[in-house]
């Protein structure tokens, strides 16, 4: 068993047996392949992405954990630092901050925290960012609350695909 | 890149254990924005060492805090060295020695550069065998990396350097005929205002396109030639034209200014078809829609013709068709008589073509406008 493996089996492990509430769903796609995962975590309660289970796809290098794995979100997500076609995250713990420290667990925690502290100045979502950054907190917060309900909230969802 | 402050400092933190952080992480949730970074922070987590209880039975088990293999787990046959780099306490203490020569060669990449622990922040002290000939090595390697983008641009300014002496010379060369620019290129008259004053004439050539260059253009000449070689004479010596054109051509650009809108008016009434059906009380209206119209083609056309590349080039090729003009007014016996130096010819020539060139947009951007206004969409005629 290689070195990635080993570890990833542990994280598996971790997980299951210390799951972190805000991550609902962390496990790898198949039996077969390691280096995929699918991680799903619940928007904070009380904040503007409450009530949204955001779906998360993840690849693990070869060579992880010298490198950092590569995380994006798979719906559409309202943020300033998420692209909103892409699902592209920006954040620097999955770039240059990147430490073996950290696992997937960890990670995804991360990219919830960052849900709710988003940073308007390294923007891939300008719209959302220029919004923040003017100051508009009325516009933004009902423009993440509709996204969320619009793609995230699992019963609008399944409305919104049925009918259209 | 979003390095948040409040972000950062949380997972690989020197005391409590990843589990832990995770689940604490909500308890900074409230308080996110509030919590200044890294100072306050260490203290904090120092705190939740005490007030966390231990849920892992890692107490006093070694597990790397890279590859997450603990020490039981370990094959006994293998020897593998653990250490203990830096201050950081229960999961984040031990590792694998391999493991973190691994992550501390991931971070340096080529260039040995001290290594941080990414939780506490203490330098990892390495030792490894030097000798005399890799220290070496290793200063020149550094020194040669440090210095490659100031000899870059070095090299690149010396040659945009020496393509604008270049050309400066052949300017002078067109420009004067080939016995008074081979005198002014002399050897005797070389001296530092040549070095200075060659390459700045294909710059001056662009900026006299800019009106930004307004003010400092008429004195850009008489700051370069210097006293010596301007005399009032007439005709002018090829010095004193130099340091007069920049006037003569702000001179120009003004009666332009003048006369522009004048221009505009005859090219607003002329073409009368517009406003003639109209009855009395519209034509105000009328008048008023066709201003704006007029200043919307105005704006479309000033963007479309002033493109850069058309400006660079046109300036640059300026030289060359002053040359040509003084050609062809040369072939003329009556103007060869009156102006007898081929320099004078030359500068006439370039003035004559600025001239006819001006008037020729100007005609070529009514006749659009007209144009353009006499544009309707046909009806359709079939079933």
């Amino acid at each position: 068993m290689d070195a990635v493996t080993r570890r990833l089996i542990k994280e598996l492990r971790d997980y299951q047996r210390d799951p972190n509430p805000q991550v609902v769903e962390l496990s790898p796609t198949s039996d077969d392949n390691l280096l995929a995962w699918r991680a799903v975590i619940a928007g904070q309660e009380g904040t503007i992405y409450e009530g949204g289970r955001f779906d998360l796809d993840i690849v693990v290098p070869n060579s992880y954990p010298m490198q950092p794995p590569t995380i994006k979100f798979i719906g559409r997500v309202c943020h300033p630092n998420v692209h909103f076609k892409t699902g592209e995250i920006c954040l620097d713990l999955l770039k240059s901050a990147w430490s073996p420290a950290w696992t997937l667990q960890s990670a995804c925690v991360a990219i919830g925290v960052l849900l709710t502290s988003p940073e308007p100045d390294s923007p891939l979502n300008c719209d959302a960012a220029n919004l923040l950054r003017c100051g508009d907190m009325r516009g933004y917060n009902s423009l993440v609350r509709m996204y969320t309900q619009l793609y995230a909230v699992p019963s609008t969802a399944a409305i919104m695909s049925s009918t259209s | 890149m979003s390095s948040n402050p409040a972000l950062l400092p949380l997972p690989p933190s020197p005391s409590p254990p990843l589990s832990v952080v995770a689940s604490t992480l909500q308890a900074h949730m409230s308080s996110v924005h509030t919590i200044p970074p890294a100072t306050q922070n260490q203290n904090e987590h120092r705190n939740l060492e005490i007030s966390v209880a231990w849920e892992d039975s890692t107490g006093d088990e070694k597990r790397c805090w890279i590859c997450f293999v603990e020490e039981r787990e370990e094959d006994v046959s293998k020897k593998v060295r653990w250490v203990r780099p830096c201050k950081c306490k229960n999961s984040l203490k031990f590792a694998h020695e391999d493991c973190l020569l691994r992550w501390i060669s991931e971070k340096q990449g080529p260039i040995t550069t001290d290594v941080k622990c990414p939780a506490c922040g203490h330098v990892y002290a390495i030792e490894e065998s030097t000798d005399v000939v890799l220290a070496i090595l290793t200063f020149v390697d550094k020194s040669i990396q440090s210095v490659v983008p100031y000899v870059t641009l070095a090299g690149v300014s010396m040659a945009f350097y020496v393509v604008s002496t270049t050309f400066g010379a052949y300017a002078v060369m067109t420009m004067c005929g080939p016995d008074e620019g081979e005198r002014i290129l002399s050897e005797a008259n070389w001296g530092w205002r040549t070095w200075i004053g060659l390459p700045l004439i294909p710059i001056g050539l662009v900026c006299s396109r800019l009106t930004a260059a307004d003010a400092a253009l008429p004195l850009l000449p008489f700051l370069v030639l210097g006293n010596d070689q301007i005399r009032l004479s007439l005709p002018p010596s090829p010095a004193l034209t130099v340091c007069l054109l920049p006037w003569a051509r702000l001179l120009y650009n003004g009666v332009w200014a003048t006369i522009w809108p004048w221009i505009e008016r005859i090219g607003r009434h002329t073409p009368a078809r517009n406003g003639a059906v109209r009855s009395g009380g519209a034509v105000g209206q009328a008048a008023v829609a066709g201003q704006q119209e007029d200043e919307e083609d105005v704006q479309e056309f000033s963007i479309g013709r002033r493109d850069g590349q058309r400006l660079v080039l046109g300036s640059l090729l300026l030289p060359a068709v002053s040359s040509l003009m003084g050609t062809l007014l040369g072939s003329i016996p009556w103007v060869r008589n009156k102006v007898p130096d081929p320099f004078h010819r030359n500068i006439l020539g370039g003035c004559l073509f600025v001239v006819c060139k001006d008037v020729a947009s100007a005609v070529y951007r009514a006749h659009r406008k007209r144009q353009r206004r006499t544009r309707r969409v046909r009806e359709y005629r079939g079933d």
